[in-house]
Order: structure tokens, then sequence, then C-alpha cells
């Protein structure tokens, strides 16, 4: 906790923030990164697997065959988490399996699995994309962003 | 902890941006043999694929024309292609100034590589009329310009 906030706190209140801060388990933060690092990299694997299939059998360039690969790596997704299985893997490799754009699929399955028993339309439907709707919000935006400065250094002959 | 990230990412940076440094020479791949069919004059081809080897730094090159296209696919090293969109700019240069009549379009897409090849593979079977082979460029030229 930061200092001027722990100025604020009666002294049992602090008494206890040190006691706590001496008991915690520490978060082996460098295991984490290495476990995500591994699992996020093999998981990329699997998706350059899928982009190569695509351009090897199917009429998709480099350039277009990131739509289909994403589109099979999301579905992949969904399906391990309906059969459990991604909750398994994520509970192991963290961010590995969350940043990757099956995290995605993930995060919009498991909200309708979790309000399945509140009914299809208000329950599934209404909290689908509880979690996945920001995602979706943010890179909208993003994109929005990006695109304007990309329009104005154009406009202005940078690029 | 903060310590360890910035070193990693200073890492990263400083890994990152070497890339462009180190030239290997690679070893050369051979212009497929073409068949000697007068039908299917692939001089051109040969002469864009052998100046383009020469100057550059290029792990294959497949080229084919008809009478007015000349199309070039081309790899690069694995650890040029974050500099991919300025050597197309670069070798699609060269070739132009090299063959002002042809209509040149160069990619350094594998796909477009592979189609190539495959193309070649059929021009010198002889299962390709010239009609054809101009249908197929087409084709191939369309494919290299999707952006979706």
């Amino acid at each position: 906790m930061a200092n001027n906030k722990k100025k604020n706190l009666t002294p049992v209140q602090q008494e206890y923030q040190q006691f706590q801060s001496e008991r915690e388990v520490k978060r082996p933060v460098v295991k984490n990164c290495i476990k995500a690092f591994f699992v996020g990299g093999l998981i990329c694997l699997i998706g350059q697997f899928i982009q190569t299939f695509f351009i090897y059998n199917f009429d998709f360039t480099e350039q277009t065959a990131g739509n289909p690969t994403v589109a099979v790596m999301i579905f992949i997704a969904m399906l391990l988490t309906g059969f459990g299985v991604y909750d398994r893997l994520a509970q192991f490799a963290g961010a590995g399996s969350a940043v990757p754009v099956t995290g995605f699929g993930n995060a919009v399955i498991s909200a309708a699995i979790e309000h399945r028993s509140e009914g299809l339309i208000l329950g599934v439907g209404g909290n689908m994309f509880k979690l996945a709707g920001s995602v979706i919000m943010s890179g909208v935006f993003a994109a929005f962003i990006v695109a304007l400065i990309k329009t104005l250094l154009i406009q202005w002959g940078a690029l | 902890m903060k310590k360890i990230m910035t070193g990693i990412l200073m890492l990263a940076y400083l890994l990152g941006c070497q890339a462009g440094g180190n030239e290997e020479t690679q070893e050369m791949n051979e212009p497929m043999q073409m068949a000697s069919n007068n039908k299917l004059n692939q001089a051109v081809s040969e002469q864009a694929d052998r100046s383009l080897r020469n100057k550059n730094n290029l792990t294959d090159v497949q080229v084919v024309n008809d009478d007015k296209q000349l199309l070039i696919a081309a790899q690069i090293p694995h650890n040029e292609r974050l500099h991919m969109k300025r050597i197309e700019k670069d070798l699609t240069k060269q070739a132009e100034e090299k063959f002002p009549k042809y209509q040149v379009t160069l990619s350094l897409d594998k796909k477009i590589h592979l189609e190539v090849m495959k193309l070649k593979k059929k021009m010198a079977e002889g299962t390709i009329d010239r009609k054809k082979l101009s249908k197929e460029l087409d084709r191939l030229i369309k494919l290299s310009k999707e952006k979706t």
C-alpha cells in the first residue's frame, strides 16, 4: 500500500497491515511469467500451423490467412472451454492462455455457461459478452484512434 | 521486480533492432530448367531471375511471364521480414527499371511463391498453353493484391 494512504490508518490497522504483509504468500511472478511465455508461445505455434494449413490448402495469402486462423483458434478455445479443458490450462498458464485470441473465446463461453441458469435470453444472451464486450469495445475504439492518426499523418504528407 | 521487467524490455528492444544488420550469404537455388517451348517464351523471366538473385540477398526467386505481364515471387531471409515493405518496394523498382515493357508484379508472399512454383512445374511438363497461362497469371496477380 502506498505510504500516503498508510498515514490515514489507525495504529491498529497499521499493525494489521504489517502482520498481513509478513505472512502473505509471495506470488511466484517470475515462474508465472515463464509458464505464460511458454504456453502462450505454444498456442501461437498451433495458430501458425493452422495458418500454414490455410495457405497451403486454400486460396489464402499470408495477408488474408489471418482471418480464418483467428476464427478457428477462437472456435477451438470455445469447444475446449465447454469441455472444461481450457480452465485447467488457464489455471496453469495464467496470462499465457488469456492474452492470445483464444482467451477471448474462453471469456465468451465461460460467461455463457455461468449464467445458463438465468435463462437463454436474459441469462446466456445478456451476459455472454459481459467481459468480451469490453474487449470488443476497446479494440474498436483503439482501431478508430489509430485510423484517425494515420489519416491525419497521410493528410500532412508524413507517410 | 520493476528492474527485471525493465531489463527484459530493454533486451527485447535491443535484440529486435539488430535484426537488419547481419547479412548472410544464402545458398542460391538454380533457376528451374524450362522446357524450350516456343509458345511459352520465358527468356524474360530467366533474365529477371538472374538479375534479382545477383543483386539482392534472396533465398529464392520464381518468375513467370506472358506477353505483357511479369510476375515475380521472391522469398527473403527470415530475419529480414521486418523490413518486408521496403524490400518489396526496392525489388519492384529494380524489376520495373529493367523491364519497362512489362507490367511487373512482385510479391514476397509465401502463397504466391508456391503457386508460381506449381505453375512453372505445369509449364515444364507442357500441360498448359498460352491462354491458360495468361489466365492463371491474372488470377495470381489478383490474389497477390488481396488485402482481406
